[in-house]
């Protein structure tokens, strides 16, 4: 029974870059308790801090930082860092996150969260060492790679801080670079590398040492190991780890969802040549876990490729759809090679292999010729990859066009490019090909970063469901919406839930335990909810026109039947997904347009957003 | 004969009864593939992997008699 406001560091810090000055203000209280943490502190943050029509690359846009309520503690993967920013790659709402070791510094720092606004006038370092807060000259690691920087500046800073860095992509603009940590981890989504690039923010290395403080220390120890038992005693825990995310690639072939050569099928032939047993048979180093994970889920791995060798972290199931089956590369090791040039460029490998299978595309169309390329360009062909990568993150010759994403570059190549510029709201989609699975489509049309699986992965529900029918689709899609971003909201890894089937009712145990607040499961989806609401608001303020129309797949995915494997012959019509949407608005208390009405944002506590949207809302 | 199968992560959910391990008596040799159709009335294809005898299977893979069998359920991520 300790602190005012326990499972919280009770600390905000502040932190301008323009003029080198930094503040801490105790969090406030009414934050905590509606909010929670993590997701919910960046999306309160960001709404309270980013001044409307703020330029995303401008020195105005903030990235926030935040953990939650339950990281660092002694309980199963509480090892998640939150981190958001106005995005971009959509313009609107923007976050992802990042596991390893960050987040329990942070907290151990003393702080639940960082602000970070303003513009470096050289490129900087942030050193955060408890109650220290530092600004170093990053000039000698501009240009450098994101891993080879973390590395150096750990022989620097010293083994014990805790670093996350951006590489060349990050530095210039491109807008879906990542933010690496961990050697090979990534915050990958949204482009808030690009973000730290426009603050000339290279790096955060943190170090803390001080207590968590816990509201009865004792019993929630006693939980936490309670729930490390149940872990361990799953029936069959340890199978989860061989292969780590890289296992689900075969069955994802076998429903027909695999995204190949650009989305253009989703069958891949030789994906057993990518999948996970070849992970572990022929390039697996180790296994790689994060901040008090059972079950560790991360691959280090040694390739050999006729241009290199190089170790890297992965690849992830991401990696080996969007850089394997969907740029058609077709060995493990040139997968696991293009990841570590992704990763050293700072860029993330979802958008990446998004972006180089629609240049490829375009390509073979006539849409982008030799010239213009600067070389040929072909389907499984490691070069071809490679050299895009390097293009992009460098923004050279047609790099500087593809830098934008792929919505931006078929508004330029035109020539009906954008019928497969494979995106919603301007990210482009991960690694489900969501033709014959209703739930999973509306999962990523409705995801409130663009085209997501982490807000609401459903596949397995259609699958158990039925691949055809609608029924129960928007309600399930609702559901999981509220439940996985919880997760981000304690600062939680959500695997435990997701691969070994642990009870969601274990969070709600330890919950009160930590914090002293008695929420029901049932009020911390509340505050779910309030969150998806409030992030629906931060686009809608500030994009024109925000709502429905954001909410469509690209034309591929309704108007092009699948053309072979498992899912030939199928799509999803316009009237089916306009049927998703209608029954989605309905059940979330939204109008027709997709926005949500005065009378929820009223009863999720949300009178400022009303105050502020006021006629856009019905 | 009787196989014990446990289902592992949130695949449970479509499971009969959401239960973790299901004791099933069989008339004879049957794959896990069959097991879950005719016996659990569960679609096959919400089982990624079949792990026995520390080895990893595809759903062809056929249990012997008082054997138990580790089923995964699909999972994102990465």
């Amino acid at each position: 029974m300790t602190t005012s406001m326990p499972g919280y560091a009770g600390r905000l810090l502040y932190v301008d870059l323009t003029s080198r000055q930094w503040e801490t203000r105790p969090l406030p209280g009414d934050l905590a308790r509606e909010y929670l943490g993590g997701r919910g502190f960046v999306a309160r943050l960001l709404w309270d801090e980013v001044p409307t029509g703020a330029d995303p690359l401008g020195p105005e846009n903030r990235v926030v930082l935040a953990t939650g309520p339950l990281t660092g503690l002694f309980l199963p993967c509480g090892g998640k860092l939150h981190l958001g920013a106005k995005s971009p790659a959509t313009g609107g709402y923007g976050d992802a996150n990042i596991g390893g070791h960050l987040a329990p510094e942070l907290k151990g720092a003393g702080y639940d969260g960082v602000v970070i606004q303003g513009r470096s006038p050289q490129p900087c370092l942030l050193v955060i060492e408890d109650d220290a807060v530092r600004f170093m000259d990053a000039t000698p690691w501009w240009g450098q790679g994101a891993i080879e920087s973390e590395a150096r500046l750990k022989a620097e800073l010293g083994e014990a801080f805790q670093i996350m860095t951006i590489g060349p992509a990050g530095e210039n603009l491109v807008k879906y670079a990542c933010i690496s940590h961990d050697f090979g981890r990534q915050a990958g989504r949204t482009g808030v590398g690009a973000v730290f690039g426009s603050k000339r923010l290279k790096a955060v290395a943190i170090r803390g040492s001080k207590d968590i403080p816990v509201f009865d220390a004792r019993a929630a120890q006693a939980e936490g190991r309670r729930m490390y038992e149940v872990c361990f005693g799953k029936p069959g825990f340890e199978e989860w780890t061989p292969y780590g995310t890289a296992g689900v690639t075969d069955w994802v072939n076998e429903v027909g969802a695999f995204p190949t050569r650009n989305f253009q099928t989703t069958y891949f032939p030789q994906h057993t040549e990518i999948n996970g047993r070849k992970l572990k048979e022929r390039i697996l180093v180790t296994d790689k876990g994060c901040f008090g994970c059972p079950i560790p889920c991360g691959k280090y791995s040694k390739v050999k490729v006729p241009r290199g060798m190089a170790y890297v972290e992965g690849p992830e199931y991401e990696t080996i759809a969007l850089m394997g089956g969907n740029c058609a590369v077709a060995t493990i090791e040139e997968v696991g090679y293009a990841n570590y040039i992704a990763d050293e460029l700072g860029l993330d490998t979802i958008s990446g292999g998004n972006v180089v299978a629609f240049a490829i595309e375009c390509y073979e169309k006539g849409l982008l010729t030799e010239a213009q390329v600067g070389r040929k360009l072909a389907w499984g062909c490691l070069d071809s990859l490679v050299f895009l990568l390097e293009k992009i993150a460098r923004r050279e010759g047609i790099g500087d066009l593809l830098a934008e994403g792929v919505k931006v570059a078929a508004a330029v190549i035109k020539g009906g490019s954008d019928k497969f510029a494979i995106h919603v709201k301007g990210l482009e989609w991960s690694g489900y090909d969501a033709r014959y699975a209703p739930a999973m489509m509306l999962s990523y049309m409705t995801a409130d970063v663009g085209a997501h699986h982490n807000r609401s992965w459903a596949i397995t529900y259609d699958v158990a469901m039925g691949r055809k029918s609608l029924e129960g689709k928007a309600e399930k899609v609702v559901e999981l919406q509220h439940i996985r971003p919880l997760f981000d909201v304690l600062g939680l890894c959500r695997f435990p839930w997701v691969e070994i089937g642990f009870e969601l009712e274990n969070y709600a145990a330890i919950f009160p335990l930590v914090t002293g607040w008695n929420y029901s499961w049932q009020d911390l989806l509340r505050v779910s909810e309030r969150i998806w609401n409030l992030t629906r608001a931060f686009s809608a303020r500030e994009i024109d026109h925000y709502g429905r129309a954001f909410d469509y797949p690209p034309p591929r995915f309704y108007e092009e039947p699948v053309p072979d494997g498992p899912a030939q012959g199928q799509l999803i019509p316009k009237p089916q997904l306009d049927e998703l949407l209608d029954r989605y608005y309905r059940i979330r208390g939204w109008d027709e347009g997709g926005l949500p009405t005065r009378e929820k944002l009223q009863e999720l506590g949300l009178q400022f957003v009303v105050d502020t949207l006021g006629p856009k809302l019905s | 004969m009787q196989v014990t199968l446990l289902v592992y992560g949130h695949a449970r959910e479509y499971f009969p009864g959401r239960a973790e391990r299901y004791q099933v008596q069989l008339a004879g040799p049957l794959s896990v593939e069959a097991i879950l159709r005719e016996h659990l009335a569960v679609n096959p294809s919400l089982v990624m992997a079949v792990m026995a005898g520390g080895q990893r299977h595809s759903r062809e893979y056929v249990p012997q008699d008082g054997e138990e069998v580790v089923l995964l359920s699909p999972a994102s991520g990465g």
